[in-house]
């Protein structure tokens, strides 16, 4: 056995608050890098998994102790919004207008503030204090922020995010190196700050890797820190022992007698995450757009003068999480009061579980401008697992409770509906439930949604007979006489002769069914599900 | 052929367990406790990695890595499955036996 007592007798140099500062920098863009390369694996994971559980067959029903603890923490209130309730195209597509232009109102704010916060702190962090000069400044903040701000406004700015996010990122970067008094020495450092906010762009921004990034991120800069600062903090004695010769290696030592506290604190600090979603603080929109923010603002204070030559203060490095906050109350001062709770149509997705992006974008874009009005629901399935994959859900996976989220058996309608989202978030946005089913419960679960639904948006294209899920579907909204509700997009490959043989079948008139050919655009869809829903 | 199965105690708790080889417990025992909520073996892991790294040498430290990688990967799930047989679990689902032309949804 090794002696240790050189951890105990070493000399401990206090680190300064520059070294702090960096290390904890160095760490979260380590955790984002890491969590950047395992999200598209995790995706992939998470698919597969969800793929496996769906097909699950029950063998011995659940005991009452179950039932009990899935619906302790679901929304009570929820039953409150199906009560009956009547709309008209108007109402409903002003509501939507409203939602809009309050999220865009608010975001446009906090991009304000983003902006004119890196102008006022320039004297702090060492920059040039002249009017110009915190403009260009303000400029060059407000062009990185384009890509988070665009992602948080309407579907059809959102959609843009990416392209036009690294363009205006490539512009900022460009300003930044020609308003930089260091000229082109610091090239190699512009570079490498733009290729480090185009990582954080990618992977925060993302459409079907935001889902996954998020929570691995979190997990991973709470255990980071745990793991490391200690050692960092013990460095002195660290070196002691090297010097000694005594023990092999006491920081692998540390690393693991720390591990499970620290996985332990990352995961706590996960849970308080997805605390705060449940109470509505945040949606699953504006988070991934806040954090790249906060990250951004953390590779900004990081590359200025003042932490550059290492003077930096307390003040210096609180700013990262002071613009944030700044930021972060602008939006909520300009989104104002939460809208008051109302009874919003319900829109359910029935669809082709296809693996093809372009159905998928169709499908993001309706429940997206959908959420503006009210609830979507649809069975959670492998083909948008990646799309609607929340904190919540990649969190249950990586701690291997996904299984918790799925149905085994036909619940009451009580049940269902209690363990539905149906209240809007502090944002206005509805959510998108993704109901997960066993094998032997997804027929009775997709009835009793159709029944809940006052809007059935049924996918079809690529459809043929030989889909049993989705013919099942069809004949169920047949026989439940439903057609009423139901929009059914296609396209040259749907079998239509297969859809109306199958109503046919279902005692119901195929030509009750809505059809919507998928070049008419999702304009036109989504006023198409605003008739319907409309009563 | 890798099969999920998922065993429910009285007080509704819920265990998944996997057939097969587990990459998880061969990379990382404590891990792939904790996944499981088995926090007393992921202590008990953790301390035995501990002792292997402070009290062997480095080839003997490559064998017994490499003992633990198979090992662990080749016996973890059916230990689990037998650890959660042997304390009254009771199977409440699990996957079928794989079909010729399962009906694409």
């Amino acid at each position: 056995m090794r002696d240790l007592a050189c951890l105990r007798d070493g000399v401990v140099a206090a680190p300064s608050l520059g070294d702090a500062f960096g290390w904890i920098v160095g760490l979260v863009l380590l955790a984002l890098a890491a969590a950047a390369s395992v999200s598209p694996i995790v995706r992939g994971r998470y698919r597969a998994r969800v793929a496996r559980l769906m097909a699950l067959e029950q063998v011995l029903p659940r005991p009452a102790a179950w039932w009990q603890r899935i619906l302790r923490g679901a929304d009570r209130a929820a039953p409150a919004a199906f009560a009956t309730a009547a709309w008209g195209v108007a109402e409903l597509r002003a509501r939507a207008a409203l939602v809009e232009r309050r999220l865009t109102r608010a975001t446009l704010v906090a991009w304000a503030a983003f902006a004119i916060f890196a102008a006022a702190v320039a004297g702090v962090l060492g920059q040039s204090q002249a009017v110009v000069m915190r403009l260009a400044d303000g400029a060059v903040a407000a062009l990185f922020a384009v890509g988070p701000v665009l992602a948080n406004l309407p579907p059809r700015w959102s959609r843009h995010a990416l392209s036009l996010g690294a363009l205006a990122l490539a512009a900022g970067a460009a300003l930044g190196t020609a308003i930089d008094p260091a000229g082109l020495d610091s090239i190699g450092d512009i570079v490498l700050g733009a290729a480090v906010l185009a990582v954080i762009y990618v992977t925060l921004l993302h459409r079907s890797l935001r889902g996954q990034v998020l929570p691995v991120f979190v997990v991973t800069v709470g255990t980071m820190l745990v793991l490391f600062v200690p050692v960092l903090l013990f460095e002195g004695r660290l070196r002691a022992c090297d010097a000694a010769g005594e023990a092999a290696d006491p920081r692998a030592l540390l690393v693991v007698v720390l591990l499970l506290p620290a996985l332990w604190v990352g995961f706590r600090v996960l849970a308080g995450v997805l605390w705060l979603g449940e109470r509505g603080w945040y949606s699953d929109v504006s988070l991934p757009s806040f954090v790249a923010l906060g990250v951004g603002a953390l590779a900004w204070v990081t590359g200025a003068p003042a932490v550059e030559t290492n003077q930096v203060s307390a003040t210096v490095a609180a700013l990262p999480v002071l613009w944030l906050a700044v930021t972060a109350l602008a939006y909520a001062i300009a989104l104002g009061r939460r809208p008051p709770d109302a009874s919003a149509p319900q829109l359910l997705m029935l669809r082709v579980f296809a693996q093809r992006s372009r159905q998928h974008a169709m499908l993001d874009s309706i429940q997206q401008r959908w959420r503006c009005v009210g609830p979507v629901h649809q069975i959670g399935g492998p083909d948008l697992a990646a799309l609607n994959v929340d904190l919540d859900e990649c969190a249950l996976y990586l701690t291997g409770r996904l299984h918790e989220r799925f149905l085994p058996e036909a619940a009451s309608a009580t049940q269902l509906q209690s363990l539905l989202r149906t209240r809007a978030d502090r944002e206005g946005r509805f959510a998108i439930n993704e109901v997960f089913c066993f094998n032997t419960a997804w027929r009775h679960t997709v009835e009793q949604l159709m029944h809940l639904s006052d809007a059935v948006v049924l996918d079809l294209r690529g459809f043929t007979g030989h889909r049993r899920g989705t013919a099942y579907e069809i004949g169920l909204l047949g026989h439940a006489a439903l057609l009423a509700r139901v929009v059914a997009i296609g396209d040259v490959y749907t079998n239509w002769r297969d859809v109306e043989a199958l109503l046919h079948d279902a005692g119901a008139d195929a030509a009750q069914l809505v059809r919507f050919d998928e070049r008419e655009g999702i304009d036109a869809l989504f006023d198409r599900l605003l008739a319907v829903a409309a009563r | 052929m890798r099969r999920l199965r998922l065993y429910v105690d009285d007080r509704g708790r819920l265990a998944m367990n996997d057939s097969g080889f587990s990459w998880l417990a061969a990379i990382s025992l404590p891990l792939w406790a904790l996944q499981r909520r088995l926090y007393v073996l992921a202590v008990v892991a953790l301390a035995v990695g501990a002792a292997v790294n402070l009290g062997l040498g480095g080839g003997a430290q490559a064998i017994a890595f490499v003992l633990q990688f198979v090992g662990f990967g080749a016996f973890a799930n059916r230990l689990q499955r037998w650890h959660l047989e042997r304390g009254g679990w009771r199977l409440t689902a699990e996957e079928p036996a794989p079909t010729a032309s399962a009906p694409p949804r």
